[in-house]
Order: C-alpha cells, then sequence, then structure tokens
C-alpha cells in the first residue's frame, strides 16, 4: 500500500520520478497480480519460472520473465509482452493456458505497459527451467491456436449499470488481474473455464477452491472485515487460507492497498447492491446435531476440540479458527472439511509476528464413516447444510487425495 | 459439563472405567487424573512435542501422539504408553532396566533440564518400532532422523546429542537399516 | 495426616525474617532419587566404572519421568499436605491506555465458579504488596490505568479441576472479561538506572594508572528530567568524580573528531540494536502453595532458580500483611527447575502462587500455560546503541570506544539495573580500548518486564561489538582476526573499567587456532565452489569471538562435603540443578582430592548452611570499607549468606565452594587418619597421592577411603566439612585455628562435623568453628563491576538463499576455553545448546513490542520461532575446547558465552555472503529476502 502511495506522490514530481513511478507502479501491479508465486520454483528466486504444475495433460514449468536475453524475456519487446500477457502468443509459440491470460487479456494497455517497464529493469537472471512433460497431443503447441480459437472467449469486461467505482476496480482486479478465476472457476475437459459459472468453485489441488459469488460468500456469513483479515492475515473467524490460497495471500493480497482490497472485497460481496445482509440462511443447532450426530459429536469433542475450543467456539485466532462461525462449515460444499481432516494442514508463516501452526492429519485413524460423521455433526451444529454428507462421497474424496499423492504429506 | 466414561491401558496397566470432563486434553487426564506427571506441557498447541506420548494402533505399531491438543476420549480403549512406561520395572515398580533409547540418551548426555526428554524419548521409541517395520537405506539415517524428531523443541542441548544418540540406536539395532549389497 | 515440624530430618529452621521463621523442606526429587539409588544396578549407576561419569546423576530420574519438576507436584504427592487440590488462574489485561473498570463476572460458565475472587482490593484490605524489588499494584486496581501489557487484575480460586479448566478457557482470551473505561496518557516513570564507564589510559600505558575510571575515580549518575537521563554538563579536569569524568568524555569526544578529521582514524558508526527474547524455559512456571492454617504455616513447592530470595522476600512481605499473625512458618520446597537460562531467577510469578494460597482453602496450584507464559514471563533486555569505533588506520590499533545505549527494562524493573551495568561493562569483549565513554540508561516502558536472562546484557552490547570489529576489518582491507590479534587484550591490563582481571585470558591462542582452520584459510575458494554448485545460493563465512564476563561481584555459594564410616561420600552445594549437570560435575570434582566421586550429591541446598550461623547486614554492593572492617570483627558475619543460581557461574563460583570443603576435609579429617593407620607423626601433604582408588604415601601401605573413613569416625576426628565463600571479584580469605594451629583458607564461614551419621548432610551435626581473622576483597573493587571473563570463538559458514532468504549453516567451529572442564559430554552438551539459542537469537526468535507482543496474551510457539534441529548444524558440529593451561585453571562457566559469538558470526557470514550488512538482530528470512530482493513488493 504504501508503496502504491509514494508512486502516486511521485507522479507529480518530474520526469525522471515519472519513469521510476512507472516501475513502482508495475511493482505494485506485478504483485497484484501475483506473478511471483507462478513464476517462482519451491525456494527458488522470484521470477526466474521453474515452478510444476501438474494438469490432466502433464507437467508444465513456469517460465524465466527476468529480462535475461537467452532464458528470460530480455528480447521481448513491449508487443510481444503484451501479446503473451493478452493472447498467450509467447516467442516461440503459443503459451499454455496455465498463463493465465485467459484472464489477463482484460488488463488495459497502461498496466501492461506498466508492468513491462518493471519486468524489463528487473536483474536479469540466467536461467532455463526444465522442459515441460506433456502428453500427446497436448505436447504439441500448434494445438494450442485451435484451443485458443475453442475455448479463449475474450468476452470484455462487464460494466453493470450503476455499480460503483469501488465496484468496477474489484471487478478488474478480481476477474483480470488478481485472475481469482483460473482458479475458482470450474473448467471443462479441455481444462478451459466455464463462462458461465464463474467463480463458483473448482477442486484443484486436492482443495475446493470455494465459489466465492456473493451469495455464496454471504451465505457462509462472509462480511467485509472478516473477509479484509483474510486478504490481509491469510486468517479470520470463518477460516483460514489453505494450499494455494496461502500463497497468495502472503505474496498478492496482503500487498495491496487499502482502496483495492475494498474494491475487491465490494465486488466480492456485491456491497452496492441490496442484498448487503451480512449473514443469510440459518444457523444450525449444536443440540440438534448431537442427537443426531452421537458419534460426530464425540469424535469432535476428542480430536478437534483440543483446537478448536470446547463447543467449536476456538481458542485464540492466532492458534486456530473457530469452528462455530466457520464458512467451510456453513457452505454448500463439504469438500474442504472432508480434506482438511484427512490430509491436514501445514504450518504457515506469512512473518515473524503471523504465523500458525499445521493441522494434523488423520487419513490414518478416521475412517470413511467417522469423517462424515463428524463433518456432519459440525454442519448440523455451526452450518445450515440440507444434505449429510454420506460416507460414499468422504470414500471418493479419500480415494482421489491419495491418488493424487496428497496424503501422507502432512504428519 | 459433562463426563464421558473413559477407560484405556496406560503402561501395561488397566485403566477404568473413570467418569472424566469430556474436553480434558489426553495431558490433563495424565496429570489430574492419573498423577502421571512425566509426560510434559511445553506449548499446549502442539507444536514443540513435549508431551507426545505412544499409542499402539491395531496392527501393533507404535505412533507418537501429542497429548496436548487431543481430548482424553481419542484414547478410550486404545494402549497407550507414556515415558513413565518405556522402562522395565519390577513387581515393586522400581526401575530395573532402560529402553535402548532411554539408555544412549543417558550415554550421550543428550538432555540437560530434562523437560523435553520425555517426547523425545516417545517419539524415537515409535521412530526404531517403525524402522523395525519398514527399514531404510543407511545412507538415508541423517534424513530419517530429522524428519521423526524434527519437530521437537529442546532449548538446552541444541539437539545434537539426541539425534547423535538415535543414530546410535538405529545402527546398532540389527534390521532397522537396509544395506546394499556390494 | 502428617504434621509440620513433627520431624525434624523434614523441615529444617532457616532463619527468621520479621518474626516469621523461613524453613525449607529437602528437595522434593531427592528422595525419589536416594530409594532408586539403593536398588540402582551397576547399569542404573551414573558414576559408572571409568574415568568420567557414565551419564548424568540425575538423568535417569529424567529419562524416565519421575516427580522431580516443581511443576509435577500435586497436594497428592506432598507428604503432610491436605490432599485436595485446589486451581488458580490471573486474568491479566492485553491493553494499555484505559482506565481498568471492573470485571464483567457474568462471562463466568454457570458450571465454573470459583469459591474466591482476588483482586486488588482483597489485597490492600490484608495489606499485601509486593516486595520492593518489583514495584507496586500486583493486582491492578479498579480505576487505574494498566502500567503494561500484561498487567495482573484478578485471580481467581477454583476447588476443582473441572471447572478451572473450564473457566479458563472461557475466560483466556475473551475481551468482555476485563473492562476498559475512558482513555488516559501511558504511565511513564523515570528510568531504573544509568550507567557511565569513561576511562582513559594513562601515560603508562594499558596497565599503568589510569587518567581516569570507575575503578580509580568511582562512579556518577545523572539527573532525572522528563523521565531521560541528563548527564551532567560541567566540566573540570581537577574537579569531582562527575567533572573529571565530563571532561575526559569530552576529551574522547573531541580528540575522536579530530583524528577522523584529519584521516588519522578510521570511524565505524552505526546504530545496533536487539530484539525482545522470551527465554522459552520449556517448563512454564508454576507454584502449588499450602497454607496450613491450623499450623500456622505457608508451605509452597516452586519453580524458581532463586529459593534462597524468595523466601526472604515472602518473610517480610507476609510479616508486613494481615497473615502476620496467621503464618508463622514459611516453608519452600525446592525442586529441579526446567530450563532457567536466567528466565527463572527473580520473577514475579512465585509471589502470584504465595496470594493464590493465602487465600485457598486447600492447596491452590497455579501453573501458567504457554500463553500466560509469554504473557507474563520477564524477557531478555533489547538494547538500543549509538556506537562509534575509532581505529587507528596505520596500526589498526583500537583507539576509542563511544557508545550510548538505551535498554528496555519493561514494566517493572527487576534486573534491569544490573543488565544495564554488565551490558555497558561487557562492550569491551576481548579487546583493550585506551579510551571509552560508554553510557546506559535502563528505561521503564510499557512492555512486559526485563529480567536477568541468559546473556544478561552482554550477548546484546558485545555481539555489536563484534560486528563493528568485522566491518572495520572489511573497511580498513585487514583480516579480520589478525584486526583482532592487533587489539587482543593481555593479561595485566586494564578493562574499561579500570580494573585488571583476575582471571587469566587466552584469547591469543583461540584466535590463533581459528587462523588456520581451512574453513577460515580457504574461505574466498569454498565460497566460489559453493556458488559454482549451488546456483541460486551464496555462500559466506563469518568469524566472531566473545569473553563472557560472569559473576556479581557478591557472590556466596556454600558446600559441604562428609563422608560415613563405609566412606561413602555426601556432598551438598547451594547451587540449583536447571540442567547443566552441577550435580555430576560437582560430584566429580571430589575425585582428585577425596579419591572419589561424591556417592549423593543434594543441590539446592538451602537448608544445611545455617549450621555456619551466619548473618549478613547490609547490601554488600554499597556498603563502606569502614562499615566492613567493623562488621568483620564479628566472626559469623558475611557481606552476603546466600545467592541466586546461575548456570555459568555455578562452575566456577560453586566449584570453588565444594574443592574448599573438600581439601579441608582432607587436611582435617583424612590425613590425621591416616597418620594414625600408618603411625607416623608427621605427613608430607605434597608428596600423599590418591592412586587407584587408594592413598599412597612413600612406602607405607596404600589406603582405601573405607579404611580411612572407618578410622576417622572411630576417633572422633573431622569427618564433615561445611564451608561459606565470598567473591567480590576476589576471594575472600580467613584464619582458623584448629588443634592449636593456624589454618587460612578461602573461605569466610566453617562448620565441621565429628562422627555424625546422617546420611545427607544436616545442620544439627554440625558445629560452627569461628574464624580467627578474614580479608574481604575491598569494597572499591564494586566499582570494578566485572573482572572475570571466559572466552570463546565462532567460525561458521552459511549458505544464503538468494529467493527465499532461507540462512542453513553449513559448518560451524566452535572454540572455547573453560579452564579445566570437569566433565567434557556436559560441557559439549553446553556449547551445543548456546549455540542453538545463538543461532535463534540472531535469525529467528522476536517479540514485537507493546500492543502486538507477548503482553497481549496470544503468543506462543506457533508464532514465536525457536531454533529447531533444521536451524542447528546437528550433525557437522566440531568443537575445539582449549586443554587447561595449567593443572590450576579455574573451571569456568560457560552457559552463556557460547551464544555470543555466534550471533555476530552469523551475521558476518551473511553479509560475506550477501554483502548486507546488518546491524539488527534477528536477520529473518523475510528480512533477507527482502534485502535481496528489493524488486518483489
Amino acid at each position: 500500500m504504501h508503496q502504491f502511495v509514494f508512486a502516486i506522490l511521485l507522479l507529480a514530481i518530474g520526469a525522471n520520478a515519472a519513469a521510476q513511478s512507472e516501475v513502482e507502479k508495475g511493482r505494485y501491479l506485478a504483485a497484484a497480480g501475483d506473478c511471483v508465486a507462478c513464476h517462482t520454483a519451491a525456494n527458488g528466486r522470484p521470477f526466474i519460472g521453474g515452478r510444476p504444475f501438474h494438469t490432466p495433460f502433464g507437467t508444465l514449468f513456469s517460465t524465466n520473465i527476468t529480462p535475461d536475453k537467452k532464458t528470460g524475456i530480455g528480447n521481448y519487446t513491449l508487443e510481444d509482452f503484451t501479446a503473451a500477457m493478452r493472447r498467450g502468443e509467447g516467442a516461440h509459440g503459443n503459451l499454455y493456458p496455465a498463463m493465465p491470460y485467459t484472464s489477463y487479456y482484460l488488463i488495459p494497455d497502461e498496466d501492461i505497459a506498466s508492468l513491462y517497464t518493471y519486468f524489463m529493469q528487473l536483474p536479469a537472471v540466467e536461467y532455463a527451467a526444465p522442459g515441460n512433460d506433456l502428453f500427446f497431443p497436448a505436447n504439441l503447441r500448434y494445438g494450442l491456436k485451435l484451443w485458443n480459437w475453442v475455448f479463449f472467449d475474450k468476452a470484455p469486461i462487464s460494466q453493470p449499470e450503476g455499480k460503483s467505482p469501488q465496484w468496477l476496480r474489484g471487478n478488474y482486479l478480481v476477474n483480470g488481474l488478481g485472475h481469482c478465476g483460473e482458479c475458482h472457476t470450474p473448467r471443462n475437459f479441455a481444462f478451459a473455464m466455464k463462462r458461465e459459472e464463474k467463480l463458483s468453485g473448482n477442486i484443484l489441488e486436492g482443495w475446493d477452491a470455494v465459489d466465492i459469488r456473493p451469495a455464496s460468500l454471504r451465505r457462509q456469513g462472509w462480511d467485509r472485515e472478516q473477509l479484509r483479515l483474510l486478504f490481509t492475515t491469510g486468517a479470520s473467524e470463518r477460516g483460514t487460507a489453505l494450499g494455494e490460497m496461502f500463497s497468495v495471500v502472503k505474496h498478492s493480497l496482503s500487498r495491496l492497498s487499502e482502496s483495492d482490497i475494498n474494491a475487491i472485497i465490494t465486488y466480492l460481496l456485491d456491497d452496492s447492491a441490496e442484498n448487503n445482509e451480512s449473514v443469510a440462511g440459518k444457523l444450525g443447532s449444536p443440540q440438534v446435531a448431537a442427537e443426531q450426530h452421537t458419534q460426530g459429536r464425540a469424535d469432535f469433542v476428542a480430536y478437534c476440540a483440543g483446537c478448536h475450543g470446547r463447543e467449536g467456539r476456538g481458542v485464540t485466532l492466532s492458534f486456530a479458527p473457530p469452528m462455530d462461525r466457520s464458512a467451510a462449515v456453513r457452505g454448500d460444499s463439504a469438500y474442504n472439511m472432508i480434506a482438511v481432516i484427512l490430509r491436514g494442514l501445514p504450518a504457515q508463516r506469512m512473518d515473524r509476528i503471523n504465523a500458525r501452526a499445521g493441522m494434523p492429519a488423520f487419513h490414518l485413524e478416521l475412517d470413511d464413516a467417522r469423517v462424515a460423521g463428524l463433518v456432519n455433526f459440525m454442519r448440523t451444529a455451526w452450518g445450515d447444510a440440507e444434505e449429510p454428507v454420506t460416507r460414499e462421497e468422504v470414500e471418493e474424496i479419500r480415494r482421489q487425495l491419495r491418488e493424487e499423492d496428497y496424503l501422507g504429506a502432512v504428519k | 459439563m459433562a463426563k464421558i466414561p473413559v477407560s484405556m491401558v496406560v503402561n501395561g496397566e488397566k485403566i477404568g472405567p473413570l467418569e472424566v470432563e469430556e474436553y480434558t486434553s489426553m495431558l490433563d487426564f495424565l496429570h489430574e487424573h492419573l498423577n502421571l506427571t512425566g509426560t510434559k506441557l511445553g506449548c499446549g498447541i502442539g507444536v514443540c512435542r513435549a508431551c507426545t506420548i505412544v499409542v499402539e494402533r491395531d496392527d501393533g505399531s507404535l505412533e507418537p501422539v501429542r497429548s496436548c491438543i487431543n481430548n482424553v476420549g481419542r484414547f478410550n480403549g486404545e494402549t497407550v504408553t507414556t515415558v513413565e512406561g518405556q522402562a522395565e520395572h519390577d513387581s515393586a515398580g522400581e526401575i530395573v532396566a532402560l529402553s535402548p533409547i532411554q539408555q544412549a540418551f543417558l550415554r550421550n548426555f543428550s538432555f540437560q533440564c530434562g523437560w523435553c526428554t520425555a517426547g523425545f524419548v516417545n517419539a524415537a521409541t515409535a521412530l526404531i518400532d517403525q524402522l523395525k517395520r519398514e527399514p531404510v537405506p543407511a545412507d538415508t539415517i541423517e534424513g530419517v532422523i530429522d524428519e521423526a524428531l524434527g519437530e521437537h523443541i529442546c532449548r538446552c542441548t541444541g539437539y545434537v546429542r539426541y539425534f547423535r544418540a538415535v543414530r546410535e540406536v538405529i545402527e546398532s539395532t540389527p534390521g532397522l537399516l537396509l544395506k546394499e549389497a556390494k | 495426616m502428617d504434621g509440620f515440624n513433627r520431624d525434624r530430618r523434614n523441615f529444617i529452621k532457616l532463619c527468621t525474617v520479621a518474626g516469621i521463621t523461613v524453613f525449607a523442606a529437602p528437595a522434593l526429587w531427592q528422595r525419589g532419587n536416594a530409594r532408586q539409588s539403593e536398588i540402582a544396578s551397576d547399569k542404573l549407576n551414573w558414576r559408572g566404572t571409568g574415568p568420567a561419569p557414565a551419564f548424568r546423576a540425575d538423568g535417569v530420574a529424567k529419562v524416565t519421568g519421575q516427580k522431580i519438576f516443581g511443576r509435577d507436584f500435586r497436594a497428592r504427592d506432598m507428604p503432610g499436605w491436605k490432599q485436595q487440590q485446589h486451581y488458580a488462574l490471573v486474568l491479566r489485561c492485553n491493553r494499555v491506555g484505559r482506565r481498568f473498570s471492573g470485571i464483567d463476572w457474568s462471562q463466568l460458565p454457570p458450571d465454573a465458579q470459583p469459591y474466591m475472587k482476588v483482586t486488588a482490593e482483597t489485597l490492600a484490605e490484608k495489606k499485601l504488596h509486593l516486595p520492593p524489588f518489583y514495584g507496586e499494584a500486583m493486582l491492578l486496581p479498579e480505576g487505574a490505568s494498566p502500567h503494561y501489557y500484561g498487567h495482573a487484575v484478578a485471580m481467581l480460586l477454583f476447588d476443582d479441576f473441572d471447572k478451572y479448566a473450564i473457566a479458563k478457557q472461557a475466560l483466556q482470551f475473551n475481551e468482555q472479561v476485563i473492562r476498559y473505561g475512558e482513555q488516559t496518557p501511558p504511565v511513564e516513570r523515570d528510568p531504573y538506572a544509568s550507567w557511565r564507564i569513561i576511562r582513559v589510559e594513562g601515560p603508562q600505558g594499558p596497565g599503568g594508572e589510569d587518567l581516569y575510571s570507575p575503578m580509580q575515580d568511582g562512579l556518577f549518575f545523572p539527573s532525572y528530567r522528563d523521565h531521560k537521563a541528563e548527564w551532567p554538563r560541567a566540566a573540570n579536569q581537577s574537579g569531582s568524580v562527575s567533572e573529571r569524568g565530563i571532561y575526559y568524555a569530552q576529551q574522547i569526544r573531541g580528540q575522536t573528531q579530530r583524528e577522523s578529521d584529519s584521516g588519522n582514524w578510521h570511524l565505524v558508526r552505526g546504530e545496533y540494536r536487539t530484539q525482545i527474547v522470551d527465554p522459552m524455559t520449556m517448563e512454564p512456571e508454576a507454584a502449588n502453595v499450602w497454607f496450613d492454617d491450623a499450623r500456622k504455616t505457608l508451605h509452597l513447592v516452586l519453580t524458581t532458580q532463586s529459593p534462597q530470595d524468595f523466601q526472604e522476600f515472602a518473610a517480610h512481605m507476609l510479616a508486613e500483611s494481615a497473615f502476620a499473625t496467621a503464618i508463622e512458618n514459611i516453608v519452600v520446597h525446592s525442586s529441579v527447575v526446567g530450563g532457567g537460562f536466567g528466565g527463572k531467577d527473580h520473577t514475579i510469578f512465585p509471589y502470584y502462587g504465595l496470594v493464590a494460597g493465602l487465600f485457598g482453602s486447600a492447596p491452590v496450584r497455579l501453573a501458567n500455560n504457554r500463553f500466560e507464559q509469554f504473557q507474563s514471563g520477564f524477557k531478555r533486555h533489547p538494547f538500543h546503541m549509538r556506537n562509534t569505533l575509532a581505529v587507528d588506520k596505520k596500526s589498526g590499533k583500537f583507539q576509542a570506544l563511544i557508545s550510548e545505549m538505551q535498554v528496555d527494562g519493561g514494566g517493572r524493573q527487576n534486573f534491569s539495573a544490573s543488565v544495564s551495568m554488565v551490558g555497558a561493562s561487557a562492550i569491551q569483549s576481548i579487546y583493550y580500548l585506551p579510551r571509552n565513554d560508554i553510557s546506559a540508561v535502563a528505561n521503564q516502558s510499557m512492555n512486559v518486564d526485563s529480567g536477568s536472562m541468559r546473556g544478561y546484557g552482554t550477548l546484546q552490547t558485545m555481539s555489536a561489538m563484534e560486528m563493528m570489529v568485522n566491518q572495520a576489518a572489511q573497511e580498513l582491507g585487514i583480516d579480520p582476526i589478525e584486526l583482532r590479534l592487533r587489539n587482543a587484550f593481555q593479561n595485566g591490563w586494564r578493562n574499561t573499567q579500570g580494573a585488571v582481571p583476575k582471571v587469566g585470558v587466552r584469547y591469543r591462542e583461540l584466535l590463533e587456532r581459528a587462523k588456520e582452520h581451512p574453513m577460515w584459510r580457504e574461505r574466498v575458494a569454498r565460497k566460489q565452489a559453493f556458488e559454482r554448485e549451488n546456483p541460486g545460493y551464496l555462500f559466506g563465512t563469518g568469524y566472531a569471538i566473545a569473553t563472557k564476563d560472569y559473576g556479581t561481584g557478591a557472590a556466596a555459594p556454600s558446600a559441604a562435603v562428609q563422608f560415613d564410616t563405609a566412606g561413602r561420600l555426601s556432598l551438598a552445594v547451594e547451587f540449583m540443578e536447571m540442567g547443566t549437570g552441577i550435580a555430576t560435575s560437582q560430584s566429580m570434582l571430589l575425585e582428585n582430592i577425596l579419591g572419589r566421586a561424591a556417592d549423593h550429591c543434594a543441590v539446592g541446598e538451602v537448608d544445611a548452611w545455617h549450621a555456619l550461623q551466619q548473618v549478613q547486614t547490609e547490601s554488600p554492593y554499597t556498603m563502606s570499607q569502614q562499615y566492613q572492617d567493623q562488621n568483620s570483627t564479628n566472626p559469623l558475619w558475611t557481606p552476603v549468606t546466600a545467592m541466586a543460581s546461575a548456570a555459568s557461574m555455578s562452575s566456577y563460583f560453586q566449584s570453588h565452594a565444594t574443592t574448599q570443603a573438600a581439601e579441608i576435609l582432607f587436611q582435617q579429617g583424612l590425613l590425621p587418619a591416616a597418620r594414625r593407620l600408618w603411625k607416623t607423626d608427621e605427613v608430607d601433604g605434597a608428596q600423599v597421592q590418591w592412586r587407584d582408588g587408594k592413598l599412597h604415601y612413600r612406602d607405607f601401605s596404600p589406603l582405601a577411603l573405607p579404611q580411612l573413613a572407618a578410622e576417622a569416625h572411630r576417633g572422633g576426628g573431622v569427618t564433615g566439612v561445611m564451608v561459606h565463600c565470598f567473591n567480590r571479584w576476589d576471594w575472600t580469605e580467613a584464619d582458623f585455628i584448629l588443634d592449636g594451629r593456624k589454618w587460612t583458607w578461602g573461605i569466610d564461614g566453617l562448620a565441621l562435623r565429628r562422627g555424625g551419621s546422617a546420611e545427607n548432610v544436616i545442620a544439627d551435626e554440625y558445629q560452627v568453628e569461628k574464624r580467627a581473622a578474614v580479608r574481604y576483597p575491598e569494597t572499591a573493587l564494586n566499582n570494578a563491576m566485572v573482572t572475570y571473563y571466559a572466552p570463546t570463538a565462532a567460525l561458521v559458514e552459511v549458505a544464503v538463499n538468494s529467493g527465499t532468504g532461507d540462512v542453513s549453516i553449513h559448518g560451524l567451529q566452535n572454540y572455547m576455553d573453560c579452564g579445566r572442564a570437569i566433565v567434557r559430554p556436559l560441557v559439549e552438551g553446553q556449547i551445543e545448546g548456546g549455540v542453538a539459542m545463538g543461532i535463534g537469537h540472531a535469525l529467528y526468535e522476536y517479540l514485537p513490542p507493546l500492543a502486538e507482543g507477548a503482553g497481549n496474551g496470544t503468543w506462543n510457539l506457533n508464532r514465536y520461532q525457536v531454533s529447531l534441529a533444521k536451524h542447528v548444524p546437528v550433525w557437522n558440529q566440531q568443537h575445539d575446547i582449549l586443554p587447561p593451561a595449567t593443572e590450576n585453571d579455574p573451571h569456568k562457566g560457560i552457559g552463556e558465552v557460547v551464544m555470543i559469538p555466534i550471533v555476530a558470526a552469523l551475521v558476518e557470514a551473511i553479509y560475506q555472503a550477501t554483502g548486507k550488512r546488518f546491524n539488527e538482530v534477528p536477520v529473518t528470512p523475510e528480512k533477507l529476502r527482502r534485502a535481496l530482493n528489493p524488486q518483489v513488493l
């Protein structure tokens, strides 16, 4: 935020400062676009690429986007850069749509230019990411042209009447630069986002990138303050950022200006519309839950309450979130509850002050029926789920997680 | 306040059924109900591993479990070993012989204040049990120990002597390491 | 129920303070230990058969989970106590700046009601006040604004565990419980203490008379205005101590500026900061306290490192309260401490336990969980220093050091005065400085109070000095070790206070050794090779050295050694066991003198010493020479009767007492017995020696200890010796007349046992021997501040991940001069522990100040990162312990010193790797990531 304000202040100071501010602006936009998350390998240097992406078609590696002439984007002109950002057209053919040009096409010229200025002045690092390891026919780049032609829907950004400037800015940040839909929108057989189901949630890397449409967020109890806490600290009473979302908070959202965070929240909650009650949906009944799910309650008390508190009320947020106000518990989908119970969570550290312990995995100890009972107890006690989770659903999620090797990583 | 009946086997002794407030942590149960205070509270939030005890799984394998973040109900019907149960005792309750891990910790002067010792004894004992079932290549031994004990916090002795002691036990116990044939 | 005083051996009268008699119970765990030693087979015998002990004396108890720690004991474990256990919890403010306007008791669940609520009102009613050492407002009165984050407001007592546990979870993080009213200005008070150390070398050089120094001229102090220190301004070369001091301070500053301006001196100038650190002793503090009103007795089981002072403070506290008539006796049960690091020395916690007990209707247990320990337990003092080091460009010799230190003492005073003084006097590190002007001000703040935690100021200031030296070397183009060699302090020279250290220093030897190490010699090639093979990683090598001044200037250890008719040795020492293995090492000390190690060692002994019948009167720090001279004529007077335990002090100070007691026992007990058995009138002590467990002398038949012991007992000779010693930067000597002969020993109090049958040391069997004359160190030595040193150095290699900023330690070589190591694996364990804690201080451990800090009650180990195994070179750490220079080298304490050089060595290695110089710790991965990747937002 300060850097952004700083950048704006500099605008007034003159030509040299303006050049500087272009870099500063690009630096901010790169954070908002979370370029670093994908273009950095685990424990690697920022922006030099090499992070693997496991897709149904094989493994892709992100590329070096420092201005190294040999291995990076050193030879890119602004036009080349724009083509890559907007259309997925790289110097060596089409980029795979893991590069979110399917969202970035919404970035306006001036922002693209700032990003270009910023990237071109980074220290150039010579590093060649490993080659992609894709199956036929996905390993043939010329197929991407076809893919783009069929699936790349370049609808202009929506500009509905009566929306506030804040909402519009949020719309841009969420759907364009921030490319939230790349994870939160379901994909079809060809791994393309389903436009008609935009932001309605998607299973990715063993987590549910949840439905973040306004009605869903509100039903789960999200309000401005809780979203602000989640985006700036990674934790709120509604829950903590899981999986890749933690990285998004750490490297991108927590670096954004207050006004941009507000804009994102305004867009997500559709705050300018009249549906602005904070919590929709009825809340559950612990008493009914205890009667219906005796074993589930006993397991909650035995396994969960040590951290999530008596009656699910939490201990203190800096340690573990409460369950009686949890968005995951109130959500339509029980996927993340089941996945968290089975696979646990790794420890997360934002900085020296904000860090949380991991959660143990219970896949060895709790069978499908008990996980279902535990989830049903919580959803009945503190959520408004209509349909109970079945043993078979847990079984299926467990099977998927095991297949994708997500069980057993966290102790 | 609701109470639940609790029964389990602790250090070979059948306990219960006892009526216990349902939200009682296993650590508090050991301390306040059984007067077994060898298991230590360090952080109370499952980070430091001082409170680690051992639970016997159905297949007889041993699992290290943190007693501070798990409530007593998780251990109902289970067979549990705490640090008090790791040595061999005679009928009068006096110590007759120490376990190999306990001996190695003594021999190596592994600990100073001793507060984290119970957790290390139990986790290392579970590791030895795991290696009996699934031996590992000899050249991975350091990584295996790091992985099994790496989260345990010791504030006095800087880990060196604990890890060295565990290595000694692994290397001197037949069958824990796979040796590549030359 | 067993009653108090039914068994004289269990409760021993210590002293009477203000009408209340203080008793001490034998260390709780030793009952269990004794029981076990009887059945112990060879395998369970710690001594083993080799020259070194097989394992720690307390090892079996610790590795089998026996009840030994203060926190372990419940009412039912305590013989004679009422069996029910009650529980207490403390409510603490998580904010400041508003008035505390009461407590919303409706937040207490109906099934978790306390039977007693103690508030400031209750305390006032009963006239209960904290000992003055801790300040006021033990519980914050309604209407007042919290003095600091974490200020306690109430204490609740519960008659069963479940109620307590339910209430604790309902209240601990509940924002509704404590109510706050209108805003108030922050609570501000004058600094706790200020110090100034000015010295200018005289014409005779480093060892000659100074032009000015605290040792020679004395100390002077500032006045306080707006709660800030204002030093006197008047300067006069022949004026008062302050006028002369200010005159020389101006000289130093003026000369430094001139020489720098004219290009002769190179200045390293910077601001150096250290963070707030929690001792993170693994055992959180606890107390179990029973007020036995029928017997007018208060029993306490504590986790403190300093039970002696607690007893005295507590007695005064009660004597001045409404409980004065209800309590006649205080009984303190000592126990093993689960991690000390100074973090359990003079903490305020036991007084809350005491108050809880006073209002309990059964024994009350007050036990911090980790959140509460972070919120209420004291911290390491953060230092903010503005330093200038002047180096002569030609010779590379240090010319002047100017340092201004601001020290955050937190919301209560505790040891801030002494920590700031020790920090200021330690910044010289191993170097000789011809001129220095060092000031330190310990300030009050609204942070959780800072206390005596490991490092005690020296870690903070000496690390800064080492960073400056490394920077100077870089900037002057001199090899860092070479620069150190040119400036190393030498025996006989004066330190920054003007005192001449009493313990020989071997800095050159340590420096030379590191110079030859391949890690150092080949550091450039190693960096190139590593970075070539590991792209993305930056490699660097750093070196630093430190020397820990230890001691308090008023050390008063006691020890007693005795043998039974079978020659079994019992030892009692005053120091507590905090994990360092003192029972083991002190027991081993007897071997050279008495032929074998102690069979039993009682640590933390408090009860036996009253046999010495000593009295103390005034503070040893402030008494005049005349006062000391007058009082010394009383053969039972001593400047200090007892002292707190600090790990790094045990080996030096306690070893002196133990060795003295053993030697006297040899001379007075064993030699006369040997003479009788050998039937010779005179034995030349110099020719007697122990070999294979037997005492050899010329051609006489060798004698085993059991023979000698039996003879001593039979003949009514001396069978036990108890001594008290006093050290004010020098040991006291006293003369004693025994059997018409004059003996001179390094002690000031003596009691002897003749015959006797008790297995352990007990006061009743000892008779005091009054000294004939005593020579206490002069009171002027108080100005010397500190003069004992144990040096250590670290050579470290790091690899920094240029993307994440993660630092991994590639190699680590420690160098150490600990004099004569008593038990090598214990010393090595201490080194490795110090290294881990030093790494934490340098790279990870951090608590923010004020509202976000530990005082807000939400801190725990998920956020506060101490070193884990992966942060420590577990598999590749080397120690080079210098062999003792002479057989008479002292045993030097090392607990604290090891963690000091590692800090500056790491900071330097990071600089060598990355080109980024940090003057502020911790150098966290986040800071490094940012510094290395400034282009990423």
